[in-house]
């Protein structure tokens, strides 16, 4: 064999160790791409699924308030309301009609007026006539109407949600202050909305005992109930508490109408 | 050309190599492991580009490359060992790395090119790429493979040593038949070109690099 000969099968050799290098490479780059693309689908369509179940259940619970608040209305208040006029006939009829009976009648009528505001707080389609600051107002006339929990609320801010985002953001207030009536015995709740930038953050603070953020065994139904809501509309929640009460801050994306 | 080849191309590569990682821990990952690897790369260049420009008066310079490998090839058993995830992999480098010292142990100085001891840390060097490859495909990340170091430092290393594998054993081959023939001159001409065609891989393999770093900072710049 001459020289030129070995010299031209070692090149046409390394060449093509080369390129099998290079075919390697090339190779584990298309594939890892393929998966990279697999990957991102399969978590496309688990969020989307997610999605989906969360706004089922989401219309499951709507639905479940609205029965609730329908028979509040239909059965309940019309059973205390038959009540009030039973007492009143009552009253008309005895010649003389006793303390007792006068506070009975007065407190069929706070129950009435209860009855009939805790109904159209749990009713989507009252609540969808109305903006998220209007609902949050009545919610607090009817909460400080009990008198034994008093609920301020700042100032209405310029706000351009969708109805249906109002009413998510509603619920998940409603949510956050019934944690604090129910379980933190607060006698104070302030709820704050505020926009920076692109963003809206809404927080309730109340005065009560607090809990351990980080025991998630103290992690109730609600908060889990308000994290699915808050995910729904693409924005988080965070807690932070401690003896002296909890603030719970809602942080959602929202843009201005121009 | 030939003298380019056989012996300025190789400073260059190295210069690249040295100027790529100099150009990626400074511009676009400042927190890159293996920044001594420009320190190493730099000593090689002007350890080569001494070697290159004294050729002529130089009769033997075994001593220096073989040096070089030694050190390179022990720093990319550390590398891949720190690199791969399971413990058979890192004992697998940790095995090429004790293989190529103990050769160099005994044979750093040698009268001429000893091309064995690059043949036992090629096979080496490209036993661990594969492992390499084979943790790459069977853990897919979220992060693109062309965006890491790591990948193109591997890809670089597998063009380099794939192709000098090869050239080391023929090289081992020719250089006994080059001292039996009495030194011939035609041995010596394909020698040569051996080295040429090393040298070009080696250079190639700097461009590999290059080329994925200026990927890297390129697509990290869009997205910033």
């Amino acid at each position: 064999m001459d020289i030129s000969k070995e010299i031209t099968l070692i090149v046409i050799g390394c060449a093509f160790l080369l390129l099998v290098a290079i075919g390697i490479i090339i190779l584990i780059l298309v594939y890892q791409k393929k998966q990279l693309l697999f990957i991102f689908e399969r978590k496309a369509l688990e969020s989307q699924y997610q999605e989906e179940l969360l706004k089922s259940r989401i219309e499951a619970q709507e639905e479940t308030l609205n029965n609730v608040s329908k028979e509040l209305h239909d059965n309940i208040g019309q059973l205390v309301s038959s009540a009030k006029m039973l007492v009143a006939t009552a009253e008309r009829k005895l010649p003389d009609v006793g303390d007792t009976l006068h506070l009975a009648d007065e407190t069929l009528f706070k129950a009435i007026q209860e009855l009939r505001m805790l109904s159209k707080s749990l009713n989507t389609q009252w609540l969808e006539q109305f903006n998220f600051f209007e609902n949050l107002q009545d919610e607090s006339h009817r909460i400080n109407s009990a008198g034994t929990i008093t609920m301020t609320a700042s100032p209405p801010v310029a706000m351009s949600l969708p109805k249906e985002r109002q009413l998510i953001l509603f619920r998940m207030v409603q949510e956050a202050f019934q944690n604090s009536m129910k379980h933190a015995a607060a006698t104070h709740i302030h709820i704050k909305v505020e926009q920076q930038e692109a963003k809206l953050f809404i927080t309730i603070e109340d005065n009560g005992k607090g809990f351990d953020v980080n025991n998630t065994s103290q992690h109730g139904f609600g908060m889990l109930n308000l994290k699915h809501r808050v995910s729904l509309i693409g924005g988080v929640a965070r807690w932070e508490s401690d003896n002296t009460g909890t603030k719970v801050t809602i942080e959602i994306p929202h843009q201005h109408e121009h | 050309m030939k003298i380019f080849l056989s012996y300025f191309i190789e400073p260059l590569s190295f210069f690249l190599f040295a100027a790529a990682f100099l150009f990626y821990s400074r511009k676009v990952n400042p927190a890159f492991r293996y920044k001594t690897l420009v320190v190493f790369y730099l000593v090689g260049t002007v350890l080569l580009s001494g070697m290159a420009l004294k050729h002529k008066s130089v009769n033997s310079n075994t001593y220096i490359y073989n040096l070089l490998y030694l050190v390179s090839s022990v720093f990319l058993s550390y590398y891949f060992s720190t690199l791969l995830n399971t413990r058979l992999k890192k004992t697998t480098a940790v095995i090429a790395g004790v293989t190529t010292l103990a050769y160099y142990s005994f044979h750093i100085d040698t009268p001429y090119f000893d091309s064995i001891g690059y043949v036992i840390a090629s096979t080496g060097i490209v036993v661990l790429i594969f492992l390499y490859l084979h943790q790459v495909l069977t853990n897919v990340t979220e992060e693109p493979l062309s965006l890491n170091v790591d990948f193109w430092f591997v890809c670089a290393q597998l063009a380099y040593h794939l192709g000098s594998f090869a050239i080391f054993l023929s090289y081992n081959y020719f250089t006994q038949r080059y001292m039996a023939e009495g030194k011939s001159p035609e041995i010596g001409t394909i020698l040569t070109y051996l080295w040429i065609v090393h040298n070009v891989l080696l250079f190639l393999s700097a461009l590999i690099i290059s080329f994925g770093i200026a990927w890297i900072y390129r697509r990290k710049s869009l997205s910033s």
